[in-house]
């Protein structure tokens, strides 16, 4: 029975090390990834694994990945194996992995550590992350030019939503200061009916603008949204079928273009930042906010030069979207 | 925004509260037939979410909401029975075959979504409101509660139909004799196990219903984990209604309100309360409920106990 138990536990040790999924090009460029969960799940840990894919064809680079689970005993001997293997890249696709990237990085110096929603910035240990304050501050504008309230329904008040949801705050503020806007918060991101109940609510109270930001249970709020005929944004992904008149805007983040480009950077050399990479309106190829061309009524000509204004202000630095430090 | 007390806006809290009781509703009556057959059925989520996800899936499939209800109610059905042969047949312990039936239900559903569908958002026509002649047409609370769809009307007859069948049946009767007492039932020939098979399917229907509800019958679409955690407030719900079925009509009902409220005050920022307290509400309410009723005056004697006939 030991016996048993111990090649098991050696099985898992081998797999945790990534000895299973072993890299392809020896000599080669090479991309390690660390994530937290199962890559096979839509989500969080799946946008990592098919940027490590895209990384993959494109770069023609080697690549290896390793589902820690969270258990952060093995994030920094996952590391280490990577790096001491000559990988030049490692991802850790969570702020959770900041501190063993940290802890390696000294060792090897060669090998460039990023990790994901996070803002640091030491050595060769690069965080990065996405704004999405920007395109809600340009959704805020949509709202308050053309609406009396808008109601905001978020999934939980984690940082990215509240960092959110600022933005919107932010920029309905910048035009019309007497905008109303309330916030629900579903407690959820699963809850498609609470968020729905919770959008009907707030057009109840007058709301004629729902801002979704719950993932999957955000659609909730764009069928409240359709329901209420009131307008609404598709955030992080393209709903428009679902609600093609009422979806005023688009906002899509491509964060796998963004490990493409930088995993690039890193292969030709050219890779040095001066700081933590923060992806924003300016970085087109990430981040897209477009008005949706079906929308009725049509987004009026002064609202939208209001929004391209916003969007070059934005992308010179000139507008601040949200309070919390880079 | 506006003021809290305006009349309209209590209408609307109160709809609300009927559409989020809802479900509920139908699985607290399910699982009424269950505990007072003596079967604690704690695997209710996991086959509302079953429910949720087979009904989705004919809808899309033949564009029929009656349809998807049928096959709601059969999805359930399906899982009840896998819960009623581990527990009656084999006798395994409730508790334990109910937890493994709420994490069949999410892991089957999850990965059959995954699956069979693109999570592109795109969802099922839903069941239309249908306005009641005269009521619908009342001032300020005409609106807002009496144009809703079939299936939320639908709760009123049905809790009048399970407390028909269970209070004024011969089959009601002996059905609760099993809760209360198998060993009379057996000893007049009828056999313990088929009541308890009977109840424990009724049940999986009505949680099927449920669950085909969210998908049908409010949001148009299968979001994983979609029910929430409802098939544990409606347990909580049994108890308060002391397995009552026109009892848990109502408290299915307040703890609707509890919610529909919780969404409204989160809203008034000016009453400077964090919303956390509010989304806490109807969880806070669950535990009071289950403190309150904590004697098990009222519950089926047998309840959680196989039945060795």
């Amino acid at each position: 029975m030991f016996r048993f138990t111990a090649a098991l536990a050696g099985m898992a040790i081998a797999a945790a090390l990534g000895f299973v999924s072993a890299a392809n090009a020896e000599d080669g460029f090479r991309m390690g990834l660390l994530v937290p969960g199962s890559v096979s799940e839509e989500g969080w840990n799946r946008i990592a694994y098919d940027a490590l894919k895209r990384v993959e064809t494109e770069l023609d680079a080697g690549v290896s990945y390793v589902e820690l689970h969270d258990n952060p005993a093995t994030f920094e001997t996952a590391f280490r194996n990577y790096a001491s293997q000559g990988y030049d890249v490692v991802l850790g696709h969570g702020f959770q992995f900041e501190d063993a990237a940290l802890t390696v990085a000294p060792d090897y110096p060669d090998t460039t550590f990023l990790i994901s929603s996070s803002h640091i910035h030491d050595g060769n240990v690069v965080g990065l992350d996405t704004d999405s304050s920007q395109p809600f501050y340009l959704m805020g504008i949509l709202a308050a030019m053309t609406g009396d309230a808008a109601g905001l329904v978020g999934g939980m008040e984690i940082p990215p939503i509240h960092d959110a949801f600022e933005g919107f705050r932010l920029g309905a503020a910048s035009v019309s200061p007497d905008f109303r806007m309330s916030e629900i918060y579903i407690g959820s991101f699963t809850d498609i009916s609470a968020a729905k109940e919770a959008a009907l609510s707030l057009v109840a109270q007058g709301a004629d603008f729902l801002v979704p930001n719950a993932n999957a249970a955000g659609l909730g709020v764009i069928q409240a949204a359709k329901e209420s005929n009131v307008g609404t944004f598709s955030v992080y992904s393209d709903h428009r079928a679902v609600a093609r008149k009422n979806i005023l805007g688009v906002y899509v983040a491509d964060y796998g273009q963004g490990i493409v480009r930088i995993a690039s950077e890193v292969k030709k050399g050219s890779f040095a930042p001066a700081s933590n990479i923060v992806f924003g309106l300016r970085d087109t190829d990430v981040m897209h906010f477009e008005l949706n061309p079906e929308a009725e009524p049509a987004v009026a000509e002064n609202v939208r030069a209001a929004i391209d204004a916003a969007r070059t202000q934005i992308i010179a630095g000139d507008i601040r979207t949200r309070s919390r430090d880079n | 925004m506006d003021d809290i007390l305006n009349l309209g806006l209590v209408a609307a809290t109160l709809g609300a509260s009927w559409r989020l009781a809802t479900p509920l509703i139908f699985a607290a009556l399910g699982e009424v037939f269950a505990e007072r057959a003596g079967v604690l059925n704690i695997g209710i989520e996991g086959m509302m979410l079953t429910g949720a996800f087979t009904g989705f899936a004919a809808a899309f499939a033949s564009g029929s909401v009656p349809l998807g209800l049928l096959a709601g109610i059969l999805g359930g059905m399906a899982i009840g029975l896998v819960f009623a042969v581990f527990t009656v047949t084999v006798k395994a312990n409730q508790i334990v075959v109910g937890a493994a039936i709420n994490l069949l239900g999410m892991g089957l559903t999850a990965f059959l979504f995954r699956t069979f569908y693109v999570s592109t958002g795109l969802g099922v026509e839903i069941a239309q409101p249908i306005a009641i002649p005269f009521l619908s047409d009342l001032p300020v609370i005409g609106a807002a509660l009496f144009r809703q769809n079939a299936i939320v009307y639908a709760t009123i007859p049905l809790t009048f139909l399970v407390w028909v069948v269970l209070f004024r049946t011969s089959f009601g009767l002996t059905l609760r004799a099993v809760g209360e007492h198998p060993k009379s039932v057996a000893v007049v020939g009828r056999s313990v196990a088929a009541y308890r098979y009977g109840a424990i399917l009724i049940g999986a229907a009505f949680a099927g219903l449920g669950g085909a509800f969210l998908t049908l019958g409010h949001s148009n679409q299968f979001v994983e984990n979609i029910t929430s955690g409802r098939g544990f407030i409606a347990l909580a719900v049994v108890v308060f209604a002391r397995w009552s079925p026109v009892g848990a009509f109502f408290v299915a009902l307040l703890f609707g309100l509890f919610y529909a409220v919780q969404l409204q005050l989160q809203a008034q920022p000016q009453l400077g309360v964090p919303y956390q307290l509010f989304q806490a509400l109807p969880y806070v309410m669950t535990i009071i409920v289950l403190v309150l009723v904590r004697s098990r005056r009222g519950a089926p004697k047998m309840l959680g106990v196989a039945y060795d006939g």
